[in-house]
């Protein structure tokens, strides 16, 4: 009898871990492939129903979580489309978090069951989605459309467009400014930095007065990866960029090493706050937000988090003062917020009818100055209508004479996110000229995987 | 009854269901996997067939070996936490004292607990701001030994390795409380008239006859350790730049986010092969002859 209990007990064991190997997959696949199958199963009895109707839906799935206010903005227009058009489609929105959303996406491209229009990034991210024949060649509706197709300010549509052929349209302009927090740097007497050196003197007078310079997360590589990115950006200029990129220049170069080794030295200084390296981006945000750092690095997307945030009226933007001033007025920024069509699209025209809806001058207006979204179509704007903020973040906006994407945008998940990588592992103490190698000849190994 | 069981066609029928499940769900991925590790491949685009590539290219990777080696300390932690420690609280609850069963449920919960919430809040112990185990190096006035745990490279993956032999000891322990009480009370009276000391009972009858339950244990702690995912996904996500990188996470990594599917296929087919090694091994170590009561 006590043997048998003893077989029962293991054999639950072996069975218990057996799940847990399951738990495990449908974390990351099965649980997407299942609630896709229940979407497409809902999807379809949806377009059954709606067709008998007269209407059907076409699925969004899109990066975007509560905290994020833009959000209510999206779904706005999404509503508003769906109230109101030709086709008599319905906009159905789905929301995921990144990471999540990143997982959700390639699973969904390999088993051939992408929702009708998605989000995506610029440049290597929608790649190899496009060579592999899942994303929908919206050329010809550009071209048909003129109109449209001007309505973007030059060569952001050229970010989407691979072999000549247009995929994506994009619906943001993007690019990292410093905020800052004007109540604070007026109590400690100290003026935005017109050059490298003035900033780490601002940098310096904070510190010394027992204020925390800058809010930095460690947890998120791109995000001190955009700093180094800006400073090298601003020691070279874009020639270092695009050297990068049509392979002239290798990974190890020198100024990546200089701009690697100038933010490890603001670690060192204690211009972030202690203990970054583990921080979150939810939590430097925050403390920046809540007027507890005078400075934060960060993309213009976080304006309106920010502004309605304590800090409100009080919080500015300026450009990071390039190292080097002749290469002033570099930035790090690109398209955003991008979407592109399935091939699998059930409705083309009705899709493509809702990305222009999106980017016209009705919701362009609505995102910029209700979510301070800068829109990527050229664009007038009525500075009165923007916070202080905006207008500061619009004016930095016009003012760059080069932006460079991201480089895990560039490069997609390989060198871009092993630049990420290699950016934290030196603000965490590893050689600046050895982490490079590294990624140098992780670069020349990957191109072979 | 014998008549049917007997027949070995009436055998297949009841084990087909059984086996046609496992087929699809396992035997089929395996062996599609093993194929998808000799491409090159998005798994959208035309794949290129490339022999042994992956798997050459896949040694010479710094951040694959690092994963490997993460995974060995991971088995070694286990190892010494699930079967000695398990077995000394084991032996402790074994000797009737007082709640054992109170303490065998205790030590046991973790177990129970989604690996997610563990790592979670795990998360808020290790954290460098507020976490209790800075908290506690504050108090007893040792300040200089706070960390930003799972933020360094070289603690990190000590910092999750405790963790897992935090969650798993008491579930360890529990099958082998099972095996103890399996052997006759005959035997420790026997040894107790003799004299033995408690050491020596464990030591002459308990350990030997539950050294076969040691060896499934073994079997079952090696496997879960060389596929464990979870806690390292939540705590750190293999970062920071790789330093916690399992072979499963890595395999994720290089599969979901780069869309290397074939180099990601080769890390599955190691870990697959890897894992039948421990089962080989561990057979080899226990060997034992079956045990009549």
């Amino acid at each position: 009898m006590k043997r048998k209990i003893i077989a029962i007990m293991l054999s639950a064991a072996i069975g218990l871990s057996l799940l847990t190997g399951c738990g495990d997959g449908s974390e990351n696949t099965g649980a997407d492939s299942n609630s896709s199958a229940a979407d497409s199963a809902a999807e379809s009895t949806d377009a059954d129903k709606s067709d008998a109707g007269g209407g059907e839906v076409l699925n969004v799935i899109c990066v975007g979580t509560e905290a994020d206010t833009h959000v209510a903005g999206y779904n706005k227009i999404a509503e508003n489309f769906s109230a109101d058009n030709e086709y008599g489609v319905t906009i159905q929105f789905d929301f995921y978090e990144n990471e999540q959303f990143k997982t959700k996406l390639t699973t969904l491209m390999a088993s051939n069951a992408v929702p009708d229009i998605f989000f995506t990034w610029e440049l290597s991210y929608l790649q190899p989605f496009v060579e592999g024949g899942k994303v929908a060649d919206i050329t010809s509706y550009l071209e048909e459309d003129q109109e449209w197709k001007n309505s973007f300010a030059g060569g952001t549509l050229d970010k989407l467009s691979y072999d000549g052929k247009n995929y994506g349209i994009p619906t943001q302009k993007s690019l990292c400014v410093m905020f800052y927090n004007k109540q604070i740097f007026e109590e400690n007497g100290v003026s935005v930095p017109t050059t490298y050196d003035e900033f780490l003197q601002v940098c310096e007078t904070l510190k010394a007065n027992g204020v925390t310079p800058m809010a930095m997360c460690g947890t998120d590589a791109w995000i001190p990866a955009q700093f180094v990115q800006q400073i090298a950006g601003g020691m070279a200029g874009e020639d270092l960029f695009n050297a990068i990129c049509d392979g002239s220049e290798k990974w190890n170069n020198e100024v990546h090493v200089k701009a690697s080794e100038e933010v490890k030295k603001m670690a060192d200084a204690g211009y972030f706050q202690d203990g970054f390296i583990g921080m979150g981006p939810e939590e430097s945000t925050d403390l920046f937000a809540k007027g507890k750092t005078a400075m934060y690095f960060m993309g213009a997307w976080d304006s309106d988090r920010v502004q309605k945030d304590e800090i409100g009226e009080n919080a500015g933007a300026f450009v990071l003062p390039a190292y080097d001033s002749k290469y002033a007025n570099i930035s790090v920024g690109s398209v955003d917020t991008s979407f592109a069509l399935a091939e699998t699209c059930r409705n083309k025209d009705a899709a493509i009818a809702f990305l222009k809806y999106w980017t016209s001058q009705e919701n362009a207006d609505m995102l910029l100055y209700d979510y301070g979204r800068i829109p990527a179509c050229n664009y007038e704007v009525d500075g009165s209508k923007l916070t202080p903020l905006l207008n500061e973040v619009v004016k930095i906006s016009n003012e760059q004479v080069g932006l460079t994407p991201w480089w895990d945008r560039q490069f997609g998940a390989g060198e871009g996110v092993e630049f990420n990588n290699t950016c934290v592992s030196v603000i965490g103490g590893e050689d600046a000229q050895t982490a490079f190698d590294a990624l140098q000849q992780f670069a020349e190994d990957n191109a072979d995987r | 009854m014998h008549n049917v069981m007997g027949n070995k066609k009436s055998i297949a029928v009841f084990v087909l269901p059984a086996f046609i499940i496992y087929a699809v769900f396992a035997l089929v991925p395996i062996a599609y996997n093993v194929y998808v590790s000799f491409l090159q491949t998005d798994l959208m685009s035309p794949s290129k067939f490339v022999g042994f590539k992956n798997y050459i290219n896949l040694f010479r990777d710094k951040t694959f070996t690092g994963a490997l080696k993460n995974n060995i300390l991971m088995v070694i932690g286990s190892l010494i936490a699930h079967l000695p420690l398990a077995l000394f609280f084991g032996n402790i609850l074994f000797q009737k004292i007082k709640g054992s069963h109170f303490f065998q449920t205790v030590f046991f919960l973790p177990s129970v607990i989604c690996g997610v919430a563990v790592g979670l809040t795990w998360t808020f112990v290790y954290n460098s701001q507020f976490g209790l185990v800075n908290k506690f190096f504050e108090i007893i006035g040792m300040g200089g030994l706070q960390k930003t745990w799972l933020a360094d490279k070289d603690l990190a993956l000590f910092c999750i390795i405790v963790v897992v032999m935090w969650q798993f000891v008491g579930y360890h322990m529990v099958i082998q409380i099972a095996a103890m009480k399996n052997i006759p009370s005959s035997y420790y009276e026997a040894a107790e008239i003799d004299g033995a000391s408690k050491w020596v009972q464990f030591k002459s009858i308990t350990f030997p006859l539950i050294k076969p339950i040691l060896k499934v244990d073994a079997v079952l702690i090696i496997t879960g350790s060389l596929k464990y995912y979870d806690l390292v996904a939540v705590m750190t996500g293999g970062g920071p730049n790789h330093a916690t990188e399992l072979m499963s996470t890595y395999m994720f990594y290089q599969g979901f986010r780069t869309l290397k599917y074939g180099y990601s296929a080769a890390i599955g087919v190691i870990l697959l092969v890897l894992c039948m090694c421990s089962v080989g091994l561990s057979n080899l170590v226990f060997r034992t002859e079956t045990i009549e009561f």
